[in-house]
């Protein structure tokens, strides 16, 4: 309990539409504990990114971002006054992007925005905010960092621009990093890299880390614990090896399956039918019940709520039941 | 052994930049594709596995070399006798939304290479088009929609509709799945493995991804900075990997699989550009198992050339033979010991 960094509850984000509000987010809850990473899974438009945003107070207008519980540290994110939340989002809690290209400013050096942000955070004079930027340009990996601060973000490859943007978002030495497919752009030895880069900065600095991701497999050799999102809910939550090892909801099993793997080359893969709802035309209960190979009358009516089954966290009425059978697999 | 319905000889495509001595893009490949197989050819970015796929669906006129597709040169082929090759050629890009024009519905998408390329009209015509739309799996209401109103997955069967609406001989896939959400990706996998056993297909696939190439490939032709490194069956590549890039590129893919027998080995930086490409092998500046064996001169010195390393791979490597079962034999321990993978 005192170890969590971060505890959402019933996250939710909302935006008006047709006179009404249809929710995106609908109740995630999560915790996150201090030098701990989650993975978070989902689909496009399963609200992965948004719950990332919520957190950073960056979910853009008309969205409405309500929670039961919003903590970071003992801060309720949601009632920070401004000057609060300046001081903590960019500082405390940072967040990079899948895409560094159009994330960093063209037209200025590595270097002016990397003293822009030290100079927002910090209360560092000039040149030490220059040795600064050295320091931090050299952590992640960049070499020769006092060449790299004069060059521009074109001059650098995707690897160095993820690179640099990890170093802004480490200039304030923040507690939380919500990295947002913080390498699906990239080539695979390059992400390789930049993942062995983010658990080294777990090791060394103790960061938080939020790991948005569609990709199993990284998350599986990235994250301690994992939560996968469908149609905006967190239907099931735990440590990776047991929740990808063996999943409890049908949702973590289907997604599983449709994996390539190279062990059944050329057989077909297992397919989840259909697509995911659209957010405001959900069916009653459980929002996966449509597509669910194994939904009983029950899931069509009752939304499931996240439960204790098996060392994880399920959204499922028939992992319950398997559970209390003590018949789970 | 079965024909070669493609035989790309010594490709070399070039391009010029400025002042200074071309870029080599494609650096002399050597290829064949057999009738109803997938050849796969995987490599990261500016690895030139694009401009191959490009050259070979005659988009691009390559600098040097030969591509006999159906026992004929397309290499200088223009006008009329272009098209009627081309004709033979289906296309499928990575982002279908992209590659299908907005303005149209999905029937005249459809319609359009077979009015251009074959004598179907009227009903006759509309019967193709609707079998095309059935064969990959999409109802007969999208034929009235366009493609900013269809998901990416019905985007991409529709552009698949469209690559075999001509009976071709040869379809290249480029990345024909990265821009899909998983459970989608697995359905397009699932739609081109089916059609490919139904139809016969031959197959082209390009892609970044070990896993989709290893899925879908007969052979697998591993590229780096314009050559193609390692050659060899898609079912022994990732088990007996003879090239220190493919082991690495193994090695990086991540897996929820628990084969970490695997060493994990990260290669440091980036590759070069095709401007800057090192002496001898143009690996070295990564190679882990160059630094591993004490840097050997002939790696510097000499470009090693694609020879059979064994079991039936070919394989651009001076030591092919020091790599076995995709881990470096001795000298081992890694250098710079990394924490450990989770």
């Amino acid at each position: 309990m005192n170890d969590a960094l971060l505890e959402v509850d019933e996250l939710r984000v909302a935006f008006a539409h047709h006179g009404g509000a249809v929710e995106a987010v609908r109740g995630a809850s999560f915790r996150l504990g201090r030098g701990e990473i989650l993975g978070l899974v989902g689909e496009t438009g399963s609200g992965k990114t948004l719950t990332g945003l919520a957190l950073l107070r960056l979910v853009p207008p008309p969205g409405r971002v309500t929670a039961r519980r919003l903590v970071f540290d003992g801060l309720e994110l949601l009632s920070l006054a401004p000057a609060a939340l300046r001081a903590t989002r960019g500082a405390r809690i940072s967040m990079i992007f899948q895409d560094p290209a159009t994330s960093l400013n063209p037209v200025f050096t590595v270097g002016a925005q990397l003293d822009a942000v030290l100079a927002a955070h910090t209360r560092l004079g000039r040149r030490e905010r220059c040795v600064r930027a050295v320091e931090r340009l050299a952590e992640v990996g960049l070499p020769d960092p006092e060449r790299i601060l004069r060059l521009y973000p074109h001059q650098l490859s995707g690897g160095m621009q993820q690179r640099v943007m990890i170093a802004l978002a480490l200039a304030g030495d923040p507690e939380l990093l919500v990295a947002d497919e913080p390498t699906t752009a990239l080539d695979v030895t390059i992400q390789a890299q930049i993942l062995d880069l983010l658990r080294r900065l777990r090791a060394e600095r103790g960061l938080s880390i939020i790991l948005i991701s569609h990709h199993l497999g990284v998350v599986s050799q990235t994250c301690d614990r994992v939560a996968l999102m469908y149609a905006g809910s967190i239907v099931e939550e735990g440590p990776v090896s047991r929740v990808l090892g063996a999943p409890s909801h049908p949702y973590t099993r289907s997604l599983l399956g449709s994996i390539v793997t190279g062990q059944r080359r050329k057989q077909p893969l297992a397919v989840l039918p259909g697509f995911g709802p659209a957010p405001g035309s959900l069916p009653p209960g459980c929002a996966f019940a449509p597509r669910c190979p194994v939904a009983i009358e029950r899931c069509r009516i009752e939304t499931p709520r996240l439960v204790a089954v098996n060392g994880r966290s399920v959204a499922c009425w028939l992992a319950e039941t398997d559970a209390s059978n003590g018949s789970a697999q | 052994m079965t024909e070669p319905v493609l035989r790309v000889t010594g490709l070399v495509k070039e391009y010029r930049s400025g002042r200074g001595a071309p870029v080599r893009a494609v650096a002399g490949v050597d290829l064949t594709v057999v009738r109803a197989s997938t050849l796969a050819v995987v490599g990261e970015s500016g690895c030139g596995k694009t401009t191959l796929a490009r050259c070979v669906i005659g988009a691009v006129a390559p600098t040097a070399g030969r591509i006999e597709f159906a026992g004929r040169d397309l290499v200088g082929l223009r006008g009329a006798a272009l098209r009627a090759v081309r004709a033979r050629f289906g296309f499928v890009q990575q982002n279908p939304t992209a590659a299908l024009d907005p303005m149209l519905r999905v029937r005249e998408i459809v319609a359009e290479p077979l009015r251009t390329h074959s004598p179907l009209r009227g009903r006759a015509l509309e019967m193709r088009i609707r079998e095309l739309i059935d064969l990959v799996s999409l109802r007969p209401e999208v034929l009235e929609q366009r493609p900013p109103e269809l998901s990416g997955g019905q985007a991409q069967r529709v552009a698949i509709a469209r690559a075999i609406a001509l009976g071709p001989e040869l379809i290249v896939l480029d990345e024909p799945t990265s821009a899909l959400d998983l459970s989608v990706q697995a359905q397009i996998l699932n739609l081109l493995l089916d059609l490919q056993r139904r139809l016969s297909l031959t197959y082209v696939l390009i892609s970044h991804d070990l896993d989709v190439v290893e899925h879908l490939g007969d052979e697998v032709a591993v590229m780096y900075l314009g050559r193609i490194v390692e050659r060899a069956d898609a079912g022994a590549m990732r088990t007996e990997a003879r090239h220190p890039y493919t082991v690495a590129l193994f090695s990086a893919t991540p897996s929820v699989r628990a084969d970490t027998h695997l060493e994990r080995i990260v290669l440091r930086g980036d590759v070069p550009s095709p401007a800057r490409i090192p002496t001898g092998c143009p690996f070295r500046s990564r190679c882990w198992l160059w630094e591993r064996l004490g840097r050997p001169a002939v790696c510097a010195e000499r470009e090693p050339d694609l020879n059979e390393g064994g079991n039936g791979h070919l394989v651009a490597c001076h030591f092919a033979d020091r790599v076995a079962s995709g881990v470096a034999l001795s000298p081992a321990p890694d250098p710079e010991p990394r924490p450990p993978a989770q």
